[in-house]
């Protein structure tokens, strides 16, 4: 059975701890939304998490992998937060962005260019956006770009769906979309995805758990019971951590 | 045609076309990854691996070749520590290899032909030596490029999404900063170390502007490069200039005339655009 554990995540950046005592568990099927203040650890927590930063203690596993010793090569499609400053310029066709996520998967789909030219085909609809296929990324909106992340992050068929700040510089519109993009590859195709966001209202919507951080977990749960709960006053949360 | 009798312009047009080829195709990376002044960076410690193998003996360009891909590891390993300062880091091996070469020219006495055609280029100067090493740097840093080829378009994207991915990326930069040392040691023979990086960066800027897709915008950049390489040799045989300027005068007059061609394509389609609106 898929799950990822985190158990006892601390982290520091030299003396300043940014994450202590972080468990939780989340089963397959799950769309976490991971809220808190500025600051609070949440990038630093899904990092943790894709296994990019190693915690000062603790452990996360994928299943019985603990990521830090196993490959886990294909399980985990990332989009970060500051890709940004690379795709302006890039001279890449979307199409070429999204086979890119071909070669993310522990089974490369590169030799068979048929079954590669399907994929990609296939994650440019999927994401709306099949009619941009041949425009170079640089040249695309924030929003368009956004889903051809996703989309890349999609070919290589991962379990788990990791993103960071998805709609952050994003008009409401193209956010909307976004998150309705999420929820729908979360429900039809049963992507796990965590998602850091500040947009609560928006992020607890989607998402079926809430985990809401500052340094510490100060609520892991259903948002519908983050939302019961707290509705009005979710800006408590981020003080009592 | 007939400078194509003389040995020394067949070896010269043999080296060039290589350098042609390999030079954009790792200048492709170079530009989209920001380092662009890279090229500058390892030429300059090129240089000191001349003057170095000369006094020690060696074959100057074994010498560059050595000593540029230790500057280039170097430069790797800061950039990697220290990413916030990764130009400084780049601006402190520069200036090393640029003092290491003066005390090296200097302590030896090299003759300053020697040292002008290592700077300039020159097309008299290439050896069969000299074509061996070129030819078998760049089958190595081709073969390589074509094996990585994905993952290394996928780290310029975004390294943290290839790390996630399983991707090692410590070790494929690492790689790439050797095969970019070695490309500028190839393209130092022809085109001189002062310009060589200029090979690099000139054609796959104007290939840029033609809005392609990263493997035509790679093809073009090597038709860019081949063909200012081979109107730069030819002229640089007949004015008796050394080819490091001609070479690089002509990329980036072809860089001016696409921006020219670029342009005025974008004003006819705009003044359609508002003719047809007035029309309506």
């Amino acid at each position: 059975m898929f799950e990822v554990t985190l158990s006892n995540i601390e982290f520091a950046y030299d003396y300043n701890v940014v994450l202590k005592d972080i468990s939780m568990t989340i089963t397959k099927g799950d769309f976490v939304a991971v809220v808190g203040p500025n600051g609070a650890g949440k990038s630093t927590m899904l990092k943790i998490m894709a296994g990019l930063i190693k915690p000062k203690s603790g452990s996360v596993k994928i299943g019985d992998k603990d990521i830090s010793t196993a490959r886990v090569q294909g399980l985990i499609g990332y989009v970060p937060q500051n890709y940004g400053k690379n795709v302006l310029g890039f001279p890449a066709t979307v199409a070429e962005v999204v086979s890119l996520g071909l070669t993310l998967g522990p089974t490369t789909t590169k030799h068979n260019q048929q079954a590669g030219k399907h994929i990609t085909n296939h994650m440019l609809e999927l994401v709306g956006v099949e009619n941009l296929r041949n425009r170079r990324i640089g040249e695309l909106s924030g929003g368009q770009q956004q889903r051809v992340m996703v989309a890349m992050a999609l070919a290589s068929n991962p379990e788990l769906l990791l993103l960071d700040e998805p709609t952050s510089g994003i008009d409401y519109e193209a956010s909307a979309r976004i998150y309705d993009l999420l929820g729908t590859l979360n429900k039809n195709l049963g992507i796990t995805v965590v998602m850091v966001s500040h947009d609560i209202d928006k992020a607890i919507h989607c998402a079926n758990k809430v985990a809401c951080i500052n340094k510490g977990l100060c609520f892991y749960g259903s948002s519908l019971e983050f939302d019961a709960t707290h509705a009005g006053a979710r800006h408590l949360w981020y003080y009592t951590g | 045609m007939d400078f194509l009798q003389y040995d020394f312009m067949q070896r010269a047009l043999l080296a060039g076309i290589i350098t042609a080829i390999v030079c954009p195709v790792i200048g492709s990376f170079v530009v989209v990854r920001r380092q662009s002044l890279i090229g500058d960076g390892l030429g300059h410690i090129a240089f000191a691996g001349v003057t170095g193998g000369y006094m020690l003996g060696i074959y100057p360009v074994l010498g560059a070749l050595f000593l540029t891909m230790l500057g280039a590891a170097g430069i790797e390993v800061v950039r990697r520590r220290h990413a916030e300062f990764a130009d400084m880091g780049l601006a402190i091996f520069f200036y090393s290899g640029i003092a290491m070469a003066i005390i090296f020219s200097t302590i030896t006495r090299m003759p300053s032909a020697g040292l002008l055609s290592f700077l300039f280029g020159s097309i008299i100067t290439v050896s069969i030596m000299d074509i061996m090493i070129i030819a078998g740097c760049a089958t190595v840093v081709l073969a390589i490029v074509y094996l990585l080829f994905d993952k290394l378009i996928l780290i310029a994207l975004d390294e943290d999404i290839a790390s996630v991915a399983g991707i090692n990326t410590a070790t494929i930069t690492m790689l790439f900063s050797m095969l970019t040392a070695a490309v500028v040691v190839v393209g130092m023979t022809v085109v001189g170390i002062l310009l060589v990086s200029a090979l690099m960066i000139v054609p796959v800027a104007t290939a840029h502007l033609l809005r392609l897709g990263f493997k035509a915008t790679m093809g073009a950049a090597v038709i860019f490069s081949v063909v200012s390489v081979l109107i730069g040799l030819t002229s640089s045989f007949y004015l008796d200039i050394a080819p490091g300027g001609t070479i690089v005068m002509t990329a980036i007059l072809l860089y001016i005339s696409t921006v020219i061609v670029r342009e005025g394509l974008t004003l006819k389609e705009r003044w359609k655009g508002s003719s047809s609106l007035t029309r309506n």
